[in-house]
C-alpha cells in the first residue's frame, strides 16, 4: 500500500493581477510519497512555485483539497509548518547579511524551535554531507552560490521535517556547485530517508535525481509518472545531432530528400529526428560522403526531449 | 510552535547584532540627539511667555528633551517597519511565515529591538531634562514610569500596524518619517498644545501621543496638563487596549490577505 504525504485534489488558485484575473492553478491532482524525490517540472509560470507554495501554507488555493501529511494545508497549516522544510525561489539573499553562514543557520534554526545544541549538531551534520567550508564568512561577503547553499541547508535543518520542498536549488549556480548541491540532496535522501518536492526547470536535474515527476504547464498537470514513464509518451524517434565544421547546404538539401527525416535544423549544428534505428546506417553514409562522420552524434530521446514535445506542442495550440 | 518569548529574544538580539555590526544603522539612533542640538539652536527665538502661559514651565530644554526623549522612540518604531520591508525584499519574510513561528512577536521583536537600541539616546535625553528641572525625581517617578509603559505599548502596536501595511502594500514606509515627526510636533512634544490654533488643537486631541507627552512633561516638570491626570492615564490606557486590538486584528487580516495574494516582493 502506497504510504502518500502528499494529496492534492482538483486544486485550483486565481488572483487578480492589475484587475485581471489570472488562473494559477486549475484542477490539479496529485500524490508525492514518502521517501521519494517528487519533481514539479514546467515552464515559468506553469503553477509549480504556486502549488508549492499552497503546500508550504505561504499561499491560500481558491478551490480543491491539499493535504501534507494528512493535515489540510488550511485548517492545520500551524501542523503543517512544524514538518515541513522549504527553500523558496529568489531567496539567495534571504540570510542576514551582517551575519556568518552559520550564526544564519543557528538563528533560523532556533525560531523554528530547535534547542541551541541541536542546531549547531546539526549544521556540523549538514556541513560534513556537503563538505562546505564556508559557514564561519559573513553571509554578505558570500559568493552567490554559498549563499544559496546556505539557504537550501537551511530547508533541512529541521530533522524532524518529514518533507523538503525546494524551489530551484540550483538556479543560477556554476555547473560544479550545482553539482554539489545535487550530490548533497541525494546524499540527505540515502542517508537520513525524507521526502523531498524539487521544482526545477533543469530537465537533467530532474531526470538525475526524482523518481516521479509532474509536468505542468499553464496551471495545470498535464503528464506525470516516472522520468521514463514520460518519456514513453514519446513517439519514438532518435536524435541526430552533427556538428559541422560549416554549413554545407548540398547535404541538408541531400538529407532532405530523405522521407523518414522527421524534423531538420538548417544551421552548422544539424538536428536530425528519425523515427527508426534502422535508418542510421542511410545517414551515416551521407555523412560519409562529405566526410563529417566524425562530427555525429546519436542518442535516444531524453527527457528536455518530452518536455519540449508535450509542453511546446501545447504552447502552441 | 516556539515560544513568544523566544521568537522576541531571538529576533531582538539579531537586530541588536546588526546595529552593533553594521555602523551606519547606528545614524538612525542618534538623530534624535542631532533634533536636540538644532532645538536647542532654535530655543533663544522662542517667545518664552507664551510658552510659560501655554505649559506653566520656562524650563524650554527640559520640556523638548523629554519630548524628544519619548519621540525618538516612535521613530524607531517606524524604523522597525523599515527593515521589516528591506526583509521583505529578501525573502526572509516568506521564508520565517513558512515557519512554526508567532507572526505576532516576529514583527514586535523589530519594534522592541528599535526600542532597546534607542535606551541609549532616550536615556541621555531623559537625564538632561530631569537634570534641568527643578522637580525631585522621587516623587515623580512612578507616574514617568506608567507614562513611559503605557507610550512604549502604543508604540508596539504602532509598530505592528505599519508592518502589516508594508506587508500589504509591499512598499516601504520612508514617508511615515516625516508624517511621524509632524505627528510628534502636533502631539505637543517639543511646543505645547495649547499655543497652537483651535483647529490643530483638536486633531492632536484626537492622537493618543498628545496625552502621553503631556503625562511626561507634567512628571518631569509639573507642567498644567490639558485634562485632568487621572482621565488622560484612562484615555492612554483605553488607547492601548484598543491599539492592540487593532494590530492583532490588522495581522489575522494581513495574514489572510499575502496569502491569497502571495508575499514575496514583486
Amino acid at each position: 500500500m502506497r504510504d502518500t504525504i502528499v494529496t492534492t485534489t482538483t486544486v485550483g488558485k486565481t488572483y487578480v493581477s492589475r484587475g485581471t484575473q489570472i488562473h494559477a492553478l486549475n484542477n490539479v491532482n496529485l500524490t508525492v510519497d514518502k521517501g521519494e524525490i517528487f519533481g514539479f517540472l514546467g515552464p515559468n509560470g506553469a503553477g509549480k512555485t504556486t502549488l508549492t507554495k499552497i503546500l508550504v501554507t505561504l499561499l491560500k488555493k481558491s478551490t480543491g483539497g491539499a493535504f501534507v501529511s494528512q493535515y489540510d494545508v488550511d485548517k492545520d497549516a500551524h501542523h503543517i509548518r512544524k514538518i515541513v522544510g522549504y527553500q523558496g525561489q529568489d531567496t539567495e539573499r534571504s540570510g542576514y547579511l551582517r551575519f556568518t553562514a552559520r550564526e544564519n543557520l543557528e538563528l533560523f534554526g532556533r525560531l523554528r524551535g530547535i534547542p541551541k545544541k541541536e542546531a549547531t549538531e546539526r549544521i556540523e551534520e549538514l556541513q560534513t554531507i556537503g563538505n562546505f567550508d564556508f559557514l564561519d564568512k559573513y553571509f554578505v561577503a558570500l559568493s552567490i552560490g554559498q549563499r544559496q547553499t546556505t539557504i537550501v541547508m537551511r530547508a533541512f535543518l529541521d530533522e524532524k521535517a518529514e518533507i523538503v520542498f525546494l524551489d530551484e536549488p540550483t538556479r543560477g549556480l556554476d555547473p560544479i556547485t550545482a553539482l554539489q548541491l545535487r550530490t548533497f540532496i541525494q546524499t540527505y535522501v540515502q542517508e537520513e530517508g525524507g521526502t523531498i518536492v524539487l521544482v526545477s526547470h533543469d530537465m537533467y536535474e530532474v531526470e538525475s535525481l526524482c523518481d516521479h515527476i509532474a509536468l505542468f504547464n499553464k496551471g495545470r498537470i498535464i503528464n506525470q509518472g516516472t522520468p521514463t514513464d514520460i518519456k514513453k509518451v514519446l513517439p519514438s524517434f532518435y536524435k541526430i545531432t552533427v556538428t559541422l565544421p560549416s554549413p554545407d547546404k548540398s547535404l541538408i538539401e541531400e538529407l532532405e530528400l530523405l522521407p523518414y527525416v522527421r524534423d531538420l535544423t538548417d544551421s552548422r549544428r544539424l538536428e536530425i529526428i528519425i523515427e527508426n534505428v534502422h535508418h542510421v546506417p542511410d545517414i551515416l553514409q551521407i555523412m560519409k560522403k562529405y566526410s563529417v562522420e566524425e562530427y555525429i552524434e546519436i542518442r535516444k530521446p531524453t527527457l528536455e526531449d518530452a518536455f519540449i514535445q508535450i509542453v511546446g506542442g501545447d504552447n502552441h495550440d | 510552535m516556539t515560544s513568544a518569548l523566544n521568537v522576541l529574544y531571538l529576533n531582538t538580539v539579531r537586530e541588536l547584532k546588526t546595529y552593533i555590526r553594521y555602523k551606519a544603522g547606528l545614524m538612525s539612533i542618534l538623530m534624535p540627539v542631532l533634533i536636540l542640538i538644532i532645538m536647542i539652536i532654535l530655543i533663544p527665538i522662542l517667545d518664552t511667555d507664551v510658552f510659560f502661559s501655554a505649559s506653566g514651565t520656562e524650563n524650554i530644554f527640559s520640556f523638548v528633551a523629554a519630548g524628544l526623549a519619548f519621540s525618538s522612540f516612535y521613530e524607531l518604531a517606524v524604523n522597525a517597519s523599515t527593515r521589516l520591508y528591506s526583509d521583505m525584499v529578501y525573502g526572509t519574510v516568506e521564508y520565517i511565515f513558512s515557519q512554526p513561528v508567532s507572526r505576532y512577536w516576529y514583527l514586535v521583536s523589530y519594534c522592541i529591538s528599535n526600542v532597546v537600541a534607542g535606551v541609549v539616546p532616550f536615556c541621555v535625553l531623559l537625564s538632561l531634562s530631569a537634570f534641568q528641572s527643578e522637580i525631585s525625581a522621587a516623587q515623580n517617578i512612578l507616574p514617568l514610569i506608567v507614562t513611559s509603559v503605557l507610550l512604549v505599548g502604543i508604540i508596539i502596536q504602532f509598530s505592528v500596524i505599519f508592518s502589516c501595511l508594508v506587508l500589504i502594500f509591499k512598499v516601504g514606509v520612508g514617508w511615515l518619517f516625516g508624517a511621524s515627526t509632524i505627528i510628534q510636533v502636533i502631539a505637543g512634544a517639543y511646543i505645547p498644545v495649547k499655543v497652537f490654533p483651535m483647529w490643530l488643537q483638536y486633531i492632536a486631541y484626537g492622537l493618543p501621543f498628545t496625552y502621553a507627552y503631556d503625562l511626561i512633561h507634567y512628571s518631569l516638570l509639573n507642567t498644567k496638563t490639558i485634562f485632568p491626570v487621572y482621565t488622560e492615564w484612562v484615555v492612554l490606557f483605553v488607547w492601548c487596549i484598543v491599539l492592540s486590538v487593532v494590530a492583532f486584528v490588522s495581522l489575522q487580516k494581513t495574514e489572510d490577505y499575502v496569502k491569497k495574494q502571495g508575499l514575496h516582493y514583486i
